[in-house]
C-alpha cells in the first residue's frame, strides 16, 4: 500500500513538472505579468527561494531574524496540542465546564486566556457513541492555533481537504477508525474565521486518573476528529 | 474563483499518512513561516504579506505539486514584488547589490511585537448594526454564483439547501466581490450528505460550513 502511494506521488510529481514547463514557456497575458515572472522560476528550489527572500528583506532591514525565531519558538515550545488536551481532560471530569464549552467555548477560553491569532472565535463539539465530528478546511488550512498549534501536514494535504466532506467515513477508515453505519458523522468545514475543536470520547478504564493524566491521553488528531482514543 | 484550492468533494487524491511531528521540518520552512507571521503582526508599508488570493492564483498544475510552505514562498514573493520592496533580480541574487525601498524609517516587528500579536484576542466578530436575516432552524439555499475573485463559498455548497445551525454575529466579509458588501452576519449552515452528494451521501451524515448572509437566500413555501 505505501509503495503504491510513493509511486503514484512520483507520477504526479513528474507529470506536473512537464505541465508547468508548458505554462512557463507559453507566456501569460499582461495582467498576469507578475505571476508569469514567478512561473519562470517555479522549478527552482523553494528552499533557496525562501532563504533568498529572507536574506533580501533582512538586508533591507524590513524584517528582524529574531522575530522569525520567536514565531517558531512560540508554536514549537509554548502553544500546541497540550493546551487543547487540558481543555478536553477538564471537560471529561467536570460536566458543568463541558456544558459551558459546548454553549460558548469562546467565552470560556477568554476567561482562561487561551485566545490568540487564528482561534479566538472557537466552537467546541463533542463526540459520543452515536456522533462523530471531523474538522477540515476544504479551501485552505484553517485550524485552532491557540489550542492545537500549527496544523499537521496531513491536515493541509490535498486529499484530506478534498475527501473529508464527500467521504468522511472513507477518510476515517483509511486513518484507522471504522464507524458503524448508524453513527452520525458531522463534518465541519472551516470556511470563515470560526475554528473547531472536538472533544473525543473518554477512553474506558480511566476513572481513577487525574486531569493531568487524562490530558496525557488526548492526542492532537483526536481533537480534529481524525481518530478515536483507545 | 473556481480553481484548485476549492477542493471539497473531489475524488482521486491519495491520503497521506498521519504524520505526528511538528509541521515545520526544514530551516527554510521555519523561516518562511516566521516571515509570514512577523509581517502579518506588523505589515511593512506597501506589503501586507502574502495573501490567500495569491495562493489561489497559482496555476492548478503547479499548485498540486507544491507543499504547503512552498505555496507561502510563492505568495510572499508575489507580494514583495507587487509591493515594490524587492525586484525579481534581487531575489535571484540575494547577495548582490540591493536598492533600498523608500518606506520612511520603518522598524520591523520585534520578537515582543510578534508574541503579543500571536497572543491577542483576534475575534473577527464586529458590532452588529443590522438585524440578522436568519435564525437557527431556518432553511436556506446557497446562492449559485461563481465570482472570478476570492470567495469563501465553496463550490460544493452552491445551489444547495441547508439549515441554519448557528449564528455567529457580524464578521468582516472576506470575498473580493461585491466590494460594497461590508460586514455581514455569519452563519453555520448544515447540509445533509444526501443533499450535497446524492446517493453517495450516507443518510446519517451532515456537512457544516460557515457562510455569510450575502451567500444565502431564504427558502419560501
Amino acid at each position: 500500500m505505501s509503495d503504491e502511494k510513493v509511486s503514484r506521488r512520483d507520477f504526479i510529481s513528474k507529470s506536473t513538472m512537464a505541465a508547468s514547463t508548458v505554462v512557463a514557456g507559453s507566456g501569460a497575458g499582461p495582467a498576469h505579468a507578475q505571476e508569469a515572472e514567478v512561473h519562470e522560476h517555479e522549478q527552482s528550489d523553494y528552499a533557496l527561494r525562501a532563504k533568498a527572500l529572507v536574506s533580501v528583506l533582512t538586508r533591507k532591514n524590513l524584517i528582524n531574524p529574531a522575530t522569525m525565531d520567536a514565531v517558531v519558538d512560540y508554536y514549537e515550545n509554548k502553544v500546541g496540542p497540550h493546551v487543547g488536551a487540558m481543555v478536553v481532560a477538564k471537560s471529561w471530569t467536570d460536566p458543568d465546564y463541558r456544558q459551558r464549552l459546548l454553549e460558548d467555548a469562546r467565552a470560556v477560553m477568554r476567561e482562561e486566556g487561551n485566545v490568540g491569532v487564528q482561534g479566538t472565535d472557537l466552537v467546541i463539539v463533542e463526540n459520543s457513541e452515536k456522533v462523530h465530528n471531523l474538522v477540515v478546511c476544504t479551501l485552505c488550512s484553517f485550524y485552532p492555533w491557540p489550542l492545537l498549534g500549527l496544523p499537521p501536514t496531513w491536515y493541509k494535504d490535498t486529499a484530506y481537504r478534498a475527501q473529508s466532506v464527500i467521504d468522511p467515513r472513507g477518510v476515517l477508515k483509511e486513518f484507522g477508525t471504522e464507524l458503524d453505519d448508524d453513527v452520525e458523522v458531522r463534518v465541519w468545514d472551516s470556511t470563515a474565521e470560526v475554528r473547531y475543536l472536538v472533544i473525543p470520547e473518554r477512553p474506558s478504564g480511566t476513572d481513577s486518573l487525574s486531569v493531568d493524566e487524562l490530558a496525557a491521553l488526548v492526542t492532537r488528531d483526536s481533537m480534529i476528529g481524525a481518530e478515536k482514543l483507545a | 474563483m473556481n480553481t484548485i484550492h476549492d477542493l471539497g468533494g473531489m475524488d482521486g487524491f491519495t491520503l497521506p499518512e498521519r504524520d505526528q511531528d511538528f509541521p515545520l521540518h526544514e530551516e527554510w520552512e521555519r523561516q518562511i513561516w516566521g516571515l509570514a507571521l512577523a509581517v502579518w503582526s506588523k505589515p511593512i508599508p506597501g506589503y501586507p504579506g502574502g495573501l490567500r488570493a495569491d495562493i489561489e492564483r497559482i496555476p492548478p498544475e503547479i499548485y498540486l505539486n507544491m507543499s504547503y510552505y512552498e505555496k507561502w514562498v510563492w505568495a510572499e514573493e508575489v507580494a514583495v514584488i507587487r509591493g515594490g520592496l524587492a525586484t525579481r533580480a534581487e531575489l535571484d541574487d540575494p547577495d548582490g547589490s540591493l536598492s533600498r525601498p523608500d518606506i520612511g524609517g520603518f522598524t520591523p516587528a520585534t520578537p515582543a511585537d510578534v508574541v503579543a500579536f500571536m497572543e491577542a484576542d483576534d475575534s473577527y466578530e464586529r458590532p452588529a448594526t443590522t438585524e440578522p436575516r436568519f435564525q437557527p432552524g431556518d432553511e436556506v439555499v446557497v446562492m449559485n454564483n461563481h465570482p472570478a475573485g476570492h470567495t469563501r463559498c465553496p463550490q460544493y455548497t452552491r445551489g444547495h439547501r441547508g439549515i441554519i445551525q448557528a449564528h455567529h454575529g457580524v464578521h468582516g466579509f472576506q470575498d473580493d466581490e461585491p466590494r460594497d458588501a461590508g460586514e455581514q452576519h455569519l452563519y453555520t449552515v448544515t447540509f445533509t450528505a444526501g443533499e450535497l452528494w446524492g446517493d453517495r451521501g450516507n443518510p446519517n451524515d451532515r456537512v457544516n460550513a460557515e457562510l455569510w448572509e450575502y451567500h444565502l437566500e431564504s427558502v419560501t413555501g
